[in-house]
């Protein structure tokens, strides 16, 4: 692995203007640099503004201050390539899945012989060929999910974004498709920035942990993660280095989650 | 399942229909009611037979069902611009949203008049009728279409690169079709209206001149035949557009 910054987040803050004209503080000054091919997870608990950074450092929203660089250079959507996998479920509903996987080649201005030819590889790793000429309604939840991965995967992304892209599935898909996202990761090493609210999950698949206070919300505390690669889901899971890990980090989550509480009960 | 319970639903609702028409022959072959005025589904059917035999019907359908065609192309697409543009352009929709709520509520047809003096008595006044009728319906759904596009699907575009005009024509007109669909079968009827409309105020040809000026002479025969053609050519209508539905939407459960 290089030791090269890939992303780099500078003093970001972020204030969102509510419907009757409040300002809600979300992000505080942050600072955050990820390496070439690193994978780095971003814990924190519900409301705190994991998606917002999220947002700000994929180009989807600007921050009120700060700057997001991409080697160095402001981030641009045509220069750089980069993958976003949102918290809900962006399959486009009337297109067939193929579509839907080759879209991002299909931006790009990629003759259809050839994205076609792309999308159905990438289908037929993951397990979806056959669904080629479905729409997104015929599919269950978890090969939703498998088919806005590979899409976003399709363009072969320097970075890519995900958020808590396995959160309302079960233990089971959830955890096979875990498992495939480390194979392809370990394969391609592309640079991975991965937001969940599941300590054990961040355990499992990143390289560094960065926790996220409640609002207005900065880097709270950072961990590397020293289990060895490839890994193994269902083994790491009961090694002292886990379990002491995610001991660690639960520690200090649980204040933040405390006061999170406190403060939506003052909302209400 | 299903097949069966609109089979059966069919059956009934022609029966029903029959048995209207029985009895309607029936009042008017005991002379219950004055033939004169009411006329009777015997002499409907005869004058239709001679309508089409001769040939005469023609020209008047074609005028007709076309105009109503172009109303309703030039309404569905000046509709979905304008929602387009009120769309993109805030300051657009705050200064005119209530000018267009108020033409809305205007009864179209009752400015018929106001057209043909506008645009004579030939075809364009009658096109202008039914494009204006088709418009509202669709502009408004048409805009409430767009402001209901999934945003996290435009970003998901944005972050691959694509260029404004490409999230509009894969992702906004796209999913705009349902709102539009829906509106566009009330716009049919309502295009079909205002050419008839369009017709009575002043025409020399259609289906709604026909019916005019044989209102005028009192041959209630031939307007009740102009009616049934006019039910026809809706169903047609109609029954085309939801074909067209059903394949535009077949990405829908
Ligand atoms: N578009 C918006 N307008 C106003 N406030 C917003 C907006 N988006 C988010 N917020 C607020 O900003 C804060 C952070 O939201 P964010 O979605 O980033 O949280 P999160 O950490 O991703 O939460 P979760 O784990 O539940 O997804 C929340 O208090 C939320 O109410
Ligand atoms: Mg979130």
């Amino acid at each position: 692995m290089k030791d090269q910054i890939k992303l780099r987040a500078l003093d970001i803050s972020h204030y969102y203007e509510s419907k009757d004209g409040k300002l809600v503080h979300a992000l505080n000054n942050i600072n955050l640099s990820v390496k070439e091919g690193e994978f780095l997870a971003i814990v924190g608990s519900s409301g705190c503004g994991k998606s917002t950074l999220l947002h700000i450092m994929s180009g989807i929203i600007n921050p009120t201050k700060g700057q997001v660089l991409v080697s160095g250079e402001p981030l641009s959507f045509t220069k750089h390539r980069i993958g976003y996998i949102s918290q809900s479920d962006t399959l486009i509903p009337w297109r067939k899945i193929i579509d839907n996987v080759a879209v991002g080649l299909e931006v790009r201005g990629i003759q259809k012989k050839e994205r076609h030819r792309i999308a159905r590889e990438l289908m037929e790793t993951s397990g979806l060929s056959g669904f080629e000429d479905k729409y997104p309604y015929e599919l269950s939840g978890g090969m939703r999910k498998r088919a806005i991965i590979i899409r976003a995967l399709a363009t072969n992304p320097e970075i890519i974004f995900m958020d808590e892209p396995f959160g309302p599935l079960d233990v089971f898909t959830k955890e096979l498709l875990q498992d495939e996202i480390l194979k392809i990761w370990e394969e391609r090493k592309n640079t991975i920035v991965y937001i969940t609210h599941d300590i054990a999950e961040a355990i499992t698949l990143a390289d560094r942990i960065i926790l996220m206070s409640y609002r207005p919300s900065n880097i709270k505390a950072e961990y590397e993660v020293n289990l060895p690669r490839p890994r193994d889901i269902k083994e790491d899971k009961h090694s002292k280095d886990f379990v002491e890990l995610e001991k660690c980090i639960w520690e200090e989550i649980k204040n933040e989650v405390t006061k999170a509480r406190e403060e939506e009960m003052h909302s209400v | 399942m299903k097949i069966k319970e609109r089979i059966i639903g069919r059956f009934y609702s022609i029966c029903f229909i029959g048995i209207l028409l029985i009895a309607w022959q029936f009042v008017a072959n005991r002379e219950i009611i004055n033939t004169f005025n009411f006329s009777s589904p015997i002499e409907i059917i005869k004058d239709l037979i001679e309508l089409f035999k001769s040939g005469e019907i023609w020209p008047h359908i074609r005028i007709s069902f076309g105009v109503s065609l172009l109303g309703l192309l030039y309404g569905t697409i000046i509709g979905i611009f304008f929602a387009f543009l009120f769309y993109n352009f805030g300051i657009l929709s705050k200064i005119l949203d209530p000018i267009m709520v108020g033409f809305n509520g205007l009864p179209k047809l009752a400015m018929g008049p106001v057209f043909v003096v506008w645009f004579g008595i030939g075809l364009k006044a009658k096109i202008v009728m039914s494009t204006i009728t088709v418009f509202f319906p669709v502009f408004f759904n048409a805009y409430a279409g767009f402001n209901s596009t999934d945003v996290n699907l435009i970003d998901t575009l944005r972050v691959m690169g694509s260029s404004k005009f490409q999230i509009i024509k894969k992702i906004m007109l796209p999913s705009c079709i349902p709102w539009i669909t829906a509106s566009l079968r009330g716009g049919a009827g309502a295009a079909v209206t205002g050419t008839i409309v369009g017709e009575y105020l002043g025409a020399t040809r259609g289906l709604g001149w026909m019916v005019q000026s044989a209102g005028g002479v009192y041959n209630i025969t031939r307007v009740f035949s102009c009616l049934v053609i006019l039910l026809v050519l809706m169903a047609f209508i109609d029954s085309t557009l939801k074909q067209g539905e059903r394949y535009l939407l077949r990405w829908r459960q």
